[in-house]
């Protein structure tokens, strides 16, 4: 069995590597392999390099957010954006546009929108001090249709035609401009997933039930109240750099647990290498289909996602 | 096909005849677009409607508001009893579809280009019984232009200035060949250095615009709120040709450059003055 387990290991991590190397040198820009390394067109490998980091880190921690909140909520459908971020940062965004504030402000006021609408969501779910495993949800999607819907009012009422842009913003994208708000949203990523794992455990404990959990000792409203701050904050930074990118958050857990199995400890790492890996195929496409056009991410995730999902899913059935 | 005729013919009876003319025509417009184009024909008067985009000329704010540009409100459409509208395709077609249901005298005007452009303004003042304003209007346009297309047909093939525009920058939008931006820059004697896209707009990564290293870099922002400095600011884009040799403007109008109207021509005339500086 762990033979097995460390192949498959493996197995994705070559795929990972393979898909990093693609994604450097495949790009919406043709260029042979010698002319990518060379003096001239340094700058076109660090814009490649840049986008590669960036499309692992949003993958791992989407993934990562995915298998936090399935876990806690014990519902499959739990996504990244389940607790108001997506139509919290859109919020933040337009509000700062119809201000007008110059784009460049954006991220922040996205990161701010994400955080307040998960503080609102977790406000509403608290109940005497515990969190409601329902109304969490319910209350997540509450605030997401209101401000879906207070985004849009402000998109048909104001004059201002910049806000079209926020629709394509929206749809994600992994084009870095600003290489400072890369490195502060790596690190947030990075230490959120970090600080997850060691919670390995209790995510295995709480996902089989919270009376179970309880009885193997865990502080389960403890431990959710941490895991939804850093759920919250990974996906908040990951929106303020490169948008909402759908789909990679709720699927990729589903298929590493497929692969990996339910243990945390290992469905973690995995989910970061099959997250990543998938994440950059698809940008792949994103950039070379129509080249030099680009096509948003989001739409190649979903589009190349679900079949694999699918043919994944009655795989595990068949069995 | 008869029938068709003469139904065509009885509607233009109708139209034209010196009845329906006896009282003020009543137009209302739709579109940003198609206000400039009729208060250039001087129909200021007969204009009963505009949408709230329409922030040109400063007579056209002052006009009762018809809603926005993708939601024209229909009752406050109909309530002004118009005689014709005016319109453009794009987000606003499905109301235009209502409104054909409701039996009122649309005309759309969507150019794809200069000629296309013509064509509509030649039309609106076919309707609108100001066929000889029209016919000077595009007579002083074409003349505009050809100025400075004469100029540009000097410029040598090496000599062309290659331009980027910037729609937005996150995803990093530009313009295609399907867009009127780009005939403007050809015109103009320049190379819109994405013109192998086909469609109107399209988001690119920055390699194609490093790669592809553009003279002049123009920001047409909707709304106007793109700083020059976040372009400069940009890691890796210090090599580019029109940063480095501070080319990147965002001083042209977005509503002049975007809208296919009669301002096209100030457009044109602004471009070329930012791409061919010394003349």
């Amino acid at each position: 069995m762990d033979k097995i387990l460390k192949r498959k290991i493996i197995l994705l991590s070559a795929i990972l590597v393979l898909a990093v190397i693609l994604g450097i040198l495949k790009g919406s820009v043709n260029l042979s392999f010698s002319e990518l390394f060379s003096k001239e067109n340094r700058q076109i490998l660090n814009f490649r390099f840049v986008r590669v980091i960036l499309a692992i880190v949003a993958a791992s921690g989407l993934s990562i957010c995915g298998i936090v909140l399935q876990a806690i909520l014990r519902n499959p459908l739990a996504e990244p954006y389940l607790l108001g971020t997506s139509s919290g940062a859109g919020l933040g965004a337009v509000i700062a546009l119809t201000l007008g504030v110059a784009v460049t402000y954006i991220p922040f006021a996205a990161f701010i929108g994400a955080i307040l609408s998960t503080l609102l969501v977790y406000s509403i779910s608290r109940e005497r001090g515990k969190i409601g495993v329902q109304s969490l949800i319910l209350s997540g999607v509450i605030v997401s249709i209101a401000f879906s819907a207070i985004i849009l009012f402000l998109l048909s009422t104001s004059e201002r035609q910049t806000l079209h842009g926020i629709s394509w913003w929206l749809w994600g994208n992994l084009e870095v401009f600003d290489y400072k708000l890369l490195i502060i949203v790596s690190v947030i990523v990075a230490l959120g997933i970090f600080t997850v794992y060691l919670f390995s455990q209790d995510l295995n404990a709480i996902s089989i039930g919270e009376e179970e959990a309880l009885h193997l000792g865990v502080n389960v409203e403890l431990v959710k109240k941490i895991l939804l701050f850093l759920v919250s904050l990974i996906t908040a930074a990951i929106i303020s750099v490169c948008g909402v990118i759908g789909f990679v958050g709720l699927i990729i857990p589903h298929i590493s647990r497929l692969v990996i199995g339910p243990n945390h400890k290992l469905l973690i790492p995995v989910s970061c290498i099959l997250s990543s890996a998938f994440m950059l195929l698809c940008d792949s496409f994103a950039r070379t289909l129509f080249s030099p056009s680009e096509i948003p991410i989001g739409v190649i995730t979903a589009i190349v996602g679900a079949p694999i999902f699918i043919i994944l899913l009655k795989k595990s059935e068949a069995r | 096909m008869e029938k068709l005729f003469s139904i065509v013919v009885f509607v233009f009876t109708i139209l034209y005849s010196p009845d329906s003319f006896a009282k003020d025509l009543r137009i209302i417009s739709l579109a940003p677009a198609t206000t400039e184009i009729l208060f250039a024909l001087g129909l200021d008067k007969e204009i009963v409607g505009v949408s709230e985009f329409c922030n040109y000329p400063k007579e056209a704010v002052a006009k009762e508001k018809i809603g926005t540009f993708s939601q024209p409100n229909i009752e406050k459409i109909l309530s002004l009893k118009p005689d014709l509208i005016f319109g453009t395709g794009l987000e606003q077609a499905p109301a235009i579809a209502k409104l054909k249901q409701l039996n009122l005298n649309i005309f759309v005007s969507d150019p794809e280009n200069i000629d296309e452009l013509f064509r509509s303004i030649r039309e609106i003042g076919r309707l609108t019984k100001k066929e000889k304003e029209s016919t000077s209007l595009i007579g002083n346009m074409r003349k505009r232009i050809e100025k400075i297309n004469l100029q540009a047909s000097c410029v040598a093939e090496e000599k062309k200035q290659k331009v980027f525009v910037e729609i937005w920058h996150s995803p990093l939008t530009t313009v295609g060949s399907g867009s009127f931006i780009n005939e403007l820059i050809a015109l103009c004697g320049g190379v819109n250095i994405t013109s192998d896209i086909k469609s109107a707009y399209s988001s690119v990564a920055q390699e194609v615009v490093l790669k592809r290293n553009p003279d002049c870099i123009i920001l047409a922002y909707m709304g106007n709120l793109s700083p020059v400095e976040s372009v400069i600011s940009r890691p890796g884009w210090e090599n580019i040709a029109a940063v480095k040799n501070k080319r990147v403007y965002n001083d042209i109008d977005p509503d002049v450059l975007l809208r296919p109207g009669p301002r096209i021509v100030e457009a044109m005339e602004e471009l070329n003055k930012k791409l061919y500086p010394d003349g």
